[in-house]
């Protein structure tokens, strides 16, 4: 690439809202992680960072897959109750059925997809919005949950499974590892990908990406089960961390998931987000998370930090877009003056 | 004419970004008379309507009305002089009873504020008596046909006190038998001293009802003249009469045999029968007024919208496209007119609307994209197209609308369609911009690309097409060879109107 492109590139990330947003996003993430390391040293310690990844693989995976939806303009809160249930399913087929962990874990995973293909085609077939299909979703798996259940913990299984949500590869504790390189893998996919492209182009303007061509039914349903997919992988992993399966697990994973989106800066109407991004919203997440743990300030304050960070990050982008507006209607109104221009002369 | 004008026009005039849309308009309107407007799409008509409403500023003029100066600033102020106008797209609330729509913002209360149902039903039910319509002040107006809410409009215009009534294309909605009954309603209230402004493209009706018609030709008034003074033949001269001048590149040189045809192609409620053949390396020019069903038979035709009956055979072979991907697939592309909601990704960069319709020929076997590829097809795009500016990285709501139409349009020319249906192709595009992609569309048909293009732009389509079909109210009329001499313009629109 030349240099001029490469300047250009980066003149527009700096001023570029998107762009914008992550860079303050990165800095306050680093000011924060220097701030407490500042004042409590065990802060950036390996084992803290552990724990402050572990008590957060759950939302990794979850908002990878929300991130997509997201995308496409979409939504579905059903991730929670479909992450209980994965964790349930997974259990009881090993402890109540007695099967191994492979067969375990793909029924699990299979019957997930089931529920995103029911989320995306009700969504799409009954043109209802996907937030309440997948509000319906959400309910009706938990009562599934508790009835399955009676409301209590299934545990018991294998040493082999729980080394996939306790052990280690190297250093990395497996549940970490697993989300990063999930991370990884979609992001590249959702970057270099023709098939996730579309789903930019879904967000960006349903209509016209039908009209280009885009299969849009097709690739909508299909985010829906990736979504339900990767939280079914969260709940197994998490099941084997836990060690017990439980309907209350996972309760407002959709919240975390959804806020990490928006406060990677991705527009909660489509066509903008990144995996990048949301990672970044997922980070900053939870660092705040374990400063108050670490800080020992009242937790209770954790939910109204989180909220206010949501808000100020959607004022953000509201900011940006209006900036944008602006912008064209500057563009606008030099186009009419060019054309009046070629008129007189 | 001894009594004053109830309206006067005098010197109106008005532009959009630099385009003028009426020049100079000065018109008497008598009290008591149904004053006829007519004259093609994009004269000026419903822009006039509108200033005379207050819906939209005059640049310069003055509209008097019973003998004062008048300007309103907004529409409720005109409601309030007694002007009210019964709109093409009806802009009455689905969801709200007839009553209620009637007397919107001048409900009916009790001394706390609390509306009083019944008596809005009985007072909405004694203007219904006044016009002698028949319709329950109680339904919702989502229930009532078309023609019934028109009537509803025209109700709350009279409830109002109307002392002019608007009516914009009325009947382009109607059933025969609705028609008829507003055409008495009309004379009923003008029987009242009432004094209607009718606008229509449908030549029969003015002839039938009017007592005076004015015709508007690309914002100058054409002519001005009692009903009963004026034939159909010379309104239609009034409509079109222009020079034709050498805008445009020339016509087909190497037309082939027929690639396409559609036989008997019908959506119920959109378009009926429609038949024609597209040869190789025409230009095929659909002309019809707005809302003949030129734009359902494309969308139709490449899979967006159903069809009801009828067949399309590529190459001799039926094919019955069930979405926009096979049409693509077989080589057939449709140009939105409506860039921002059919066309473009606002939010996006240029190269990424520039490549959406060839990711599969971007990337590789296992379909990962090449974003060398990528950069390379965009750049080539912007040369062929001349895209400023060049940098394409940048979103395209950042771009002129002449240079987002050349990207539209380029990033179907690299799909290499064998055919191209273009819809309103330079609407809102800049001079420049139009005569380019008047000389690239024309590039590629020579090249043995058949174009269908609509347009409803009578030079563009004289000057363009090689043949034109005519469309009227969801019938094909017919098709005519096009040798471009400007005499082609009234056999069109005589076969366009009526």
């Amino acid at each position: 690439m030349d240099k001029q492109s490469l300047l250009a590139r980066c003149r527009h990330f700096l001023t570029d809202g998107i762009g914008a947003q992550h860079l303050t996003l990165i800095i306050l993430i680093v000011l924060i992680s220097t701030l407490m390391q500042f004042f409590f040293p065990l802060f950036l310690d390996p084992l803290n960072v552990e724990t402050l990844l572990m008590n957060f693989f759950p939302e990794i995976i979850v908002s990878i897959g929300m991130t997509m939806v997201i995308i496409t303009g979409g939504i579905d809160i059903s991730v929670a109750s479909v992450y209980a249930f994965a964790e349930i399913i997974v259990a009881k087929a090993m402890v109540e059925a007695g099967w191994d962990i492979v067969p375990a874990t793909l029924f699990t995973l299979f019957l997930c997809c089931l529920i995103g293909l029911m989320n995306g085609y009700l969504a799409d077939i009954l043109s209802v919005h996907p937030m309440i299909v997948t509000m319906g979703t959400l309910l009706t798996l938990r009562g599934v949950n508790l009835a399955i259940t009676d409301g209590r913990a299934v545990s018991g299984y294998s040493d082999a499974f729980a080394f996939l949500g306790q052990g280690h590869l190297w250093f990395f504790p497996i549940p970490i590892l697993v989300a990063i390189v999930l991370a990884i893998i979609f992001g590249y996919l959702l970057n270099n990908h023709r098939y996730f492209r579309q789903i930019y182009f879904i967000g960006g303007n349903e209509k016209a990406a039908r009209v280009s061509g885009v299969n849009v039914r097709w690739v909508k349903v299909s985010v829906y089960v990736i979504c339900s997919f990767l939280a079914g992988l969260a709940g197994v992993l998490g099941a084997s961390k836990y060690g017990a399966a439980h309907w209350g697990h996972g309760n407002m994973m959709e919240m975390k998931a959804i806020a990490a989106v928006a406060v990677g800066g991705a527009n909660l109407n489509g066509g903008s987000g990144s995996i990048g991004a949301t990672m970044l919203g997922v980070c900053f997440l939870a660092i705040v998370n374990n400063a108050f743990y670490i800080a020992r300030v009242e937790t209770f304050w954790y939910d109204v930090v989180n909220g206010g960070m949501l808000v100020l990050a959607v004022a953000f982008s509201l900011y940006v877009n209006h900036r944008n507006e602006i912008k064209l209607i500057n563009q606008k109104i030099r186009a009419s003056n060019r054309v009046e221009m070629e008129a007189n002369q | 004419m001894a009594e004053q004008p109830i309206l006067e026009i005098k010197h109106v005039s008005k532009s959009f970004a630099g385009n003028a849309v009426l020049r100079d308009i000065s018109l008497p309107i008598n009290k008591g008379e149904v004053h006829a407007l007519v004259g093609e799409n994009g004269a000026g008509k419903s822009t006039l309507m509108k200033i005379i409403g207050g819906i939209l500023p005059a640049d310069g003029g003055e509209i008097f009305f019973n003998g004062q100066a008048v300007r309103f600033e907004n529409p409720m102020q005109a409601l309030d002089a007694g002007i009210s106008i019964v709109h093409q797209e009806l802009s009455l609330a689905q969801n709200l009873t007839v009553a209620q729509n009637i007397y919107f913002r001048r409900e009916i209360t009790d001394s706390l504020g609390f509306i009083r149902k019944d008596a809005m039903a009985n007072a909405a039910r004694q203007v219904f008596k006044r016009i002698g319509v028949d319709i329950d002040p109680n339904v919702l107006i989502g229930r009532l046909s078309i023609g019934m809410q028109q009537l509803v409009e025209i109700a709350k215009a009279v409830s109002l006190d109307a002392k002019v009534i608007i009516m914009d294309e009325p009947t382009s909605s109607l059933s025969e038998s609705e028609t008829s009954h507003l055409f008495n309603l009309i004379r009923e209230l003008v029987r009242n001293n009432v004094t209607i402004i009718y606008i229509s493209h449908k030549i029969s009706e003015v002839m039938e009802l009017s007592h005076r018609v004015s015709v508007l030709r690309d914002g100058l008034l054409a002519c001005s003249s009692l009903t009963s003074e004026i034939t159909t033949e010379e309104i239609i001269h009034h409509m079109v009469g222009r020079e034709l001048g050498n805008l445009y590149p020339p016509k087909g040189k190497n037309i082939g045999d027929t690639i396409m045809s559609c036989q008997k192609l019908s959506r119920h409620g959109f378009f009926r029968n429609v038949t024609f053949d597209l040869r190789k390396g025409e230009i095929l020019g659909f002309y019809g007024l707005v809302g003949s069903g030129r734009t359902e038979v494309a969308m139709a035709m490449v899979g967006a919208t159903p069809i009801t009956s009828g067949e399309i055979r590529l190459d001799g072979r039926v094919v019955r496209f069930k979405n926009p991907r096979q049409a693509i697939g077989n080589g057939i592309c449709y140009l939105t007119e409506d860039r921002k909601v059919l066309g473009l990704f606002l939010s996006m960069s240029v190269r990424l609307n520039a490549t959406a319709s060839i990711l599969g020929r971007i990337s590789n076997r296992l379909g990962f994209l090449r974003s060398d590829n990528m950069r390379h097809k965009s750049s080539e795009l912007g040369d062929y197209m001349g895209v400023t500016p060049k940098n394409d990285i940048i979103d395209i709501i950042n771009l002129s609308g002449g240079n987002q139409q050349k990207v539209l349009l380029g990033k179907w020319i690299l799909t290499n369609p064998r055919v191209l249906i273009v819809d309103e192709p330079t609407r809102g595009v800049d001079v420049g911009a139009k005569s380019l992609i008047h000389a690239k569309i024309r590039e590629l048909a020579d090249k043995g690309m058949s174009v269908i293009m609509i347009t409803s732009e009578m030079p563009e389509c004289l000057g363009m097409s090689d043949r034109v079909a005519v469309f009227r109210e969801g019938d094909l009329i017919t098709v005519l060879d096009n040798p471009g001499d400007p005499e082609m313009q009234k056999n069109i629109m005589s076969y366009a109107v009526k």
